[in-house]
């Protein structure tokens, strides 16, 4: 039997992933992540060994930031467009990092469970069967979601000046 | 058509990486000849990218969090976590009134004088065998509602019925800090406990406090958005086990 505790370590980055799109904020993210792992170890026995840990996570995961999410509804979370991209894999082109300020915004438009979706197929390293579960919705509803979600992002983006250079490679 | 069979599913699964190789070739045939649909889906592709680059992978490991039963390992505590300094804050102000004594506060509010109203407040309406409540839990949306408006913070009534405690309903009180949500519980023998929520400016971090009153115990607790005090006649790891689970609810 796999250690409950490795498998839980390395569902973290996808989690921690997940967290970071959900909150926009890297400590949010660190903390979610940690009081999510904290609660998987100590609710270990409710998981049914059966299924994939993942979804299992991502479901508490996605509990404890709207947990949080409702007691914070009176404080927007404001994230400057600096804190964003200072990292890595950030492009250092103005354009495309305009084009993906713009698409942070148009994110945060959509509906919670379009975003919630679309986030979590593309950035929880998922199967759509396991998303379904962790959003605790039936296989149809998700592929619903994901599809209200691009398409509304594709309008969003298509109002914006700048949408030419999401294209950029 | 040289794909009659590509359905929109495919065409997400194929952007998500879902697909077969076979699969990946038919959909890529069926876009050389639909540019409608090549060009939606490129769209897509590009929001994936934005997405992908947007919230990067983390870039250091991330330990796991340390937990009371998994003491023996050698770990550091890689960070202060709210949760684990309450559940701490639970067995320390266990500890302390095993002998008797109250926490030491170390903030410049008046906690006592708070737990003290909340206290108050439950010993009036909780032996209310009228009137316990204001608005009853059949009204709950609109208990809740009302309450978060009045308190100014966004409120919910934790489910306490792994307890063995049903909701009765709540009331506003006025206290010196301001309008107060008491919401109150009742198990079979009819015992009352009432969770007493005010809001918070200050951004402290949470901590748990206990405190005796008689046969009266409670605890107080506090996070950056509001103060809370549980409340009830009840043995002291009775209620401490409702305060982790209403603690755990409210994070």
């Amino acid at each position: 039997m796999p250690d409950f505790k490795d498998q839980l370590q390395e569902c973290l980055p996808d989690l921690w992933r997940y967290a970071f799109a959900l909150t926009r904020d890297r400590h949010r993210a660190d903390d979610l992540v940690q009081d999510c792992a904290e609660r998987a170890l100590l609710k270990r026995h409710l998981w049914q060994r059966q299924g994939a840990l993942k979804p299992w996570l991502m479901k508490m995961l996605l509990n404890l930031f709207r947990n949080q999410l409702r007691g914070q509804a009176r404080r927007p979370h404001l994230v400057a467009i600096d804190d964003m991209n200072s990292n890595p894999a950030s492009p250092d082109n103005t354009e495309q990092k305009l084009a993906l300020a713009q698409t942070a915004s148009a994110i945060q438009k959509l509906p919670d469970d379009q975003r919630e979706a679309l986030l979590l197929v593309v950035l929880g390293g998922v199967s759509y069967k396991q998303a379904a579960e962790s959003l605790d919705v039936p296989m149809g509803t998700l592929m619903s979601r994901l599809g209200r979600a691009r398409a509304r992002l594709r309008e969003l983006m298509a109002d914006k000046p700048m949408n030419n250079a999401k294209r950029a490679p | 058509m040289t794909t009659p069979t590509v359905t929109t599913e495919m065409l997400h699964a194929f952007v998500d990486g879902h697909l077969s190789d076979a699969d990946r070739a038919r959909v890529e045939a069926h876009l050389a000849t639909h540019p409608e649909q090549a060009a939606e889906v490129a769209d897509w592709i590009a929001q994936n990218d934005a997405l992908r680059s947007l919230f990067p992978a983390p870039d250091q490991a991330i330990p796991l969090p340390e937990i009371p039963e998994a003491a023996n390992n050698p770990r550091a505590p890689w960070r202060m976590v709210a949760a684990s300094v309450a559940m701490l804050g639970i067995g320390v102000a266990l500890g302390w009134a095993g002998r008797g004594q109250v926490p030491v506060d170390p903030a410049p509010l008046d906690v006592a004088g708070l737990v003290q109203e909340a206290m108050v407040a439950h010993a009036v309406y909780s032996a209310d065998p009228h009137r316990p409540v204001e608005v009853a839990a059949s009204e709950e949306a609109l208990l809740i509602r009302w309450l978060s408006n009045r308190v100014g913070e966004q409120l919910s009534a934790p489910d306490l019925r792994a307890n063995g405690f049903d909701l009765v309903g709540g009331r506003l009180l006025a206290v010196a800090e301001g309008p107060a949500a008491q919401f109150m519980y009742q198990n079979a023998d009819g015992v009352r406990i009432t969770l007493f929520a005010v809001r918070s400016d200050n951004s402290m971090m949470a901590e748990f406090q206990f405190r005796q009153n008689g046969s009266t115990n409670s605890f107080y607790w506090q996070d950056d958005h509001l103060r809370y005090a549980i409340i009830g006649d009840l043995p002291r790891n009775d209620l401490a086990e409702i305060a982790t689970r209403v603690y755990n609810t409210l994070i």
